[in-house]
């Protein structure tokens, strides 16, 4: 049988078992047969560990170190969306510079997260190695590159958190100790160091081929004005929404799949949509650093980009962008000695954040005591869910001539793009 | 020199132990030099799943039957075998839900609990046994440095095997305990982090799980002379490792453990 385009169809079956690179655990099967695409799923059998389960019964100042056990990539945006979502709870306002501390270790901890998935999970895929530590010794530049980023990113996670993988100072109400204005100089000194290796990987990365794919999806971001907005704002999307955060779980419905431990999120219409970078990209890029916009002609980006492939090369922007975002912060900020302090009182909050992968959203209902009677979490990845099995869907449709392993790779490509985590949302 | 034949599993976490493998750049050039990667998920395609080993290193709780097969089939296809981290080596984080019958805790999130087939969390050791335990959420960077090493030199391992207090007296902390009234698990939580919440003024919260011979009740106590709920104690030693006998005796006089 013959497609449209005049080209010979033959059955695929595509089953990648326990796909690799990526955080977490979820298999790949696609079916297409000579009628076209006839079975797209993505089996993400990462074992449930029932968060919102067992934080009932368990007491606010805990709830921001337990859920930042749900990622150990992005623990900060966790950590960061429950202390907000307990602080809306119980009506504590957090002060202009702990706003500020939070907003430079969740944007160094998205830099961080970027970095990792685009050098050792995605880059692979595009030079035709199993990982990158068989490249490391061919990408001399390139390796020297990431660990020179790395470490001045993660040194921010250190140095104010305490550690940058589950950071013990952030909590609710502040920090429960604040950096020295050397400490500061030392962080700012080394992003600036960070500064031309991240703008090498732009180059990187603009310079890799992408399948072609161009999708109808709905990207969401959140938006506020005067800032590439990370904590607070709207959420806005590509179709024109413009939603308060309080009331996230009137427009967003979660459902459960069979075949998966996580669940897919849809919107009120009952349609799929897209978060992360790319749709950050699409929706705030006038909110980028100028010297971020100016590399746009360099790159021949076009916008809005509605190819997933192409979340790959939003997310090195926001690495360069992320990197000047760092330092602005480091060489503003003028810290005084704070305290967290606050009552303890009954109530319900929601917050919604920018986390690497896109919009992480907490709620929490609290007793008067302080203890959690209710809590909710829906995670970057579980907005995605229902859009990957959208664009395999496509991907699979657009090459379906390509041979098996080909069409293989680019499935794994794909899911890989989304930089999806499978324990966060199955969590 | 031969190189090892490393494998990585990764069971109930959060994977941050296998990312905190390449968080660790110091070292990371000259360990990995030493070793063959077999079998890492995260970090590379391909590889098999079958040994032999001659290290692998096992991430997270066991919370599925099927993880416990495949576990006690590694265990006999490995020279060394150790947990890493905290739901590894004490059940974790995710060992908070064997406080609550499995049945509601399922309810509250899943509408189906039909495919849903997930049982008591218990740690690696509690399956298999094990040559050793990198503690720490995450594991800590001294732990593992010194255990690949030693296994590299042929020697065995040394273990930090005291608790959270001295490294707090080495450092010159004020006690958080004493002069702050707060309910602090360094005396009852094994080293090595290097007092890292005393240091940033918050009572350590246990992450690392409890040394040998722990005397967690006597801390319990004191913290209920120092004016703190049932609930709250409860939840102080029921964080990191309530599945390992010494936090569950902190827990016990002041809640439902099972």
């Amino acid at each position: 049988m013959r497609n449209a385009m005049g080209k010979w169809i033959s059955p695929q079956n595509i089953r990648v078992d326990y796909l690799s690179r990526v955080e977490g655990e979820t298999s790949i099967v696609v079916k297409v047969d000579t009628q076209g695409v006839e079975d797209i799923r993505l089996k993400i059998f990462e074992p449930p560990r029932f968060f919102e389960g067992f934080l009932v019964g368990r007491k606010f100042d805990e709830v921001g170190d337990i859920v930042s056990r749900i990622c150990g990539i992005c623990p900060i945006s966790h950590m960061t969306t429950a202390l907000q979502a307990v602080e809306d709870a119980m009506e504590i306002i957090a002060s202009p510079q702990t706003k500020a501390l939070r907003r430079l270790m969740c944007v160094a901890q998205m830099v961080a997260s970027h970095i990792v998935h685009l050098y050792m999970l995605a880059l692979p895929d595009y030079f035709g190695y199993p990982g990158f530590l068989p490249m490391m010794p061919e990408f001399k530049e390139e390796t020297a590159d990431f660990l020179k980023m790395k470490a001045a990113v993660n040194k921010i996670g250190d140095v104010i958190g305490g550690r940058a993988l589950h950071p013990i100072s952030m909590v609710v109400g502040g920090f429960t100790k604040v950096p020295t204005q050397k400490d500061l100089d030392d962080l700012a000194t080394d992003i600036e160091h960070a500064l031309p290796p991240a703008r090498r990987t732009v180059d990187l990365i603009s310079g890799l081929s992408f399948p072609d794919l161009a999708s109808d999806t709905e990207y969401m971001a959140i938006r506020k004005d005067g800032e590439f907005a990370i904590n607070d704002g709207h959420i806005v999307s590509s179709k024109g929404l413009d939603l308060e955060i309080r009331h996230y779980s009137s427009y967003f419905h979660e459902k459960q799949e069979s075949y998966a431990m996580a669940k897919k999120t849809y919107t009120r219409e009952g349609l799929p949509l897209m978060v992360g970078a790319l749709a950050r990209m699409n929706l705030k890029f006038d909110q980028y650093h100028s010297k971020t916009r100016a590399l746009a002609p360099e790159i021949d980006l076009s916008l809005p980009d509605t190819n997933p492939f192409h979340n790959l090369l939003a997310q090195a922007l926001e690495i360069y962008d992320g990197m000047l975002e760092c330092f602005q912060i480091l060489t503003s900020l003028n810290l005084e000695k704070e305290r967290p302090s606050f009552k303890v009182r009954e109530g319900e909050g929601t917050a919604v954040t920018e986390a690497p992968r896109g919009l992480l959203m907490h709620h929490y209902a609290v007793n008067r005591k302080g203890f959690i009677e209710k809590a909710n979490l829906v995670t970057p990845t579980s907005h995605n869910f229902a859009n990957m099995e959208e664009d395999l869907r496509l991907l699979a449709g657009r090459y379906h001539g390509d041979s098996g392993s080909e069409l293989r790779l680019k499935c794994e490509q794909l899911v890989r793009a989304y930089d999806p985590c499978f324990s966060c949302s199955v969590h | 020199m031969k190189k090892f034949r490393l494998g990585v599993f990764k069971y109930s976490c959060c994977a941050g132990c296998e990312f905190q493998l390449l968080y660790f750049q110091k070292y990371i050039a000259e360990i990995f030099e030493n070793l063959e990667v077999v079998f890492l998920k995260m970090a590379q395609s391909g590889g098999v799943e079958a040994g032999p080993f001659d290290l692998v290193l096992v991430e997270g709780a066991i919370t599925q039957a099927e993880q416990a097969d495949q576990l006690k089939s590694i265990r006999k296809q490995t020279k060394w075998l150790l947990p890493i981290g905290s739901c590894a080596v004490n059940g974790g984080v995710p060992a908070i839900k064997n406080h609550t019958v499995e049945l509601e805790l399922e309810q509250r999130v899943y509408e189906d609990i039909s495919p849903i087939h997930s049982m008591k969390t218990q740690p690696i050791d509690a399956f298999v046994p094990v040559d050793g335990y990198i503690k720490g959420c995450p594991m800590g960077e001294r732990d593992l440095v010194e255990t690949v090493l030693s296994l590299l030199m042929g020697r065995r391992p040394r273990f930090f095997n005291y608790a959270v207090c001295v490294e707090c007296k080495l450092k010159g902390n004020l006690c958080v305990l004493v002069a702050h009234n707060e309910p602090c698990m360094g005396p009852v939580t094994n080293a090595g982090c290097g007092a890292l919440c005393p240091s940033y003024n918050r009572p350590c919260y246990g992450c690392w799980g409890p040394m040998e011979d722990a005397n967690a009740e006597a801390l319990a106590r004191q913290f209920e002379k120092m004016g703190f709920s049932s609930e709250e104690i409860f939840c102080r030693f029921t964080q990191y490792a309530s599945a390992k006998a010494e936090f569950r005796r902190g827990a016990e006089r002041y809640g439902q453990v099972d």
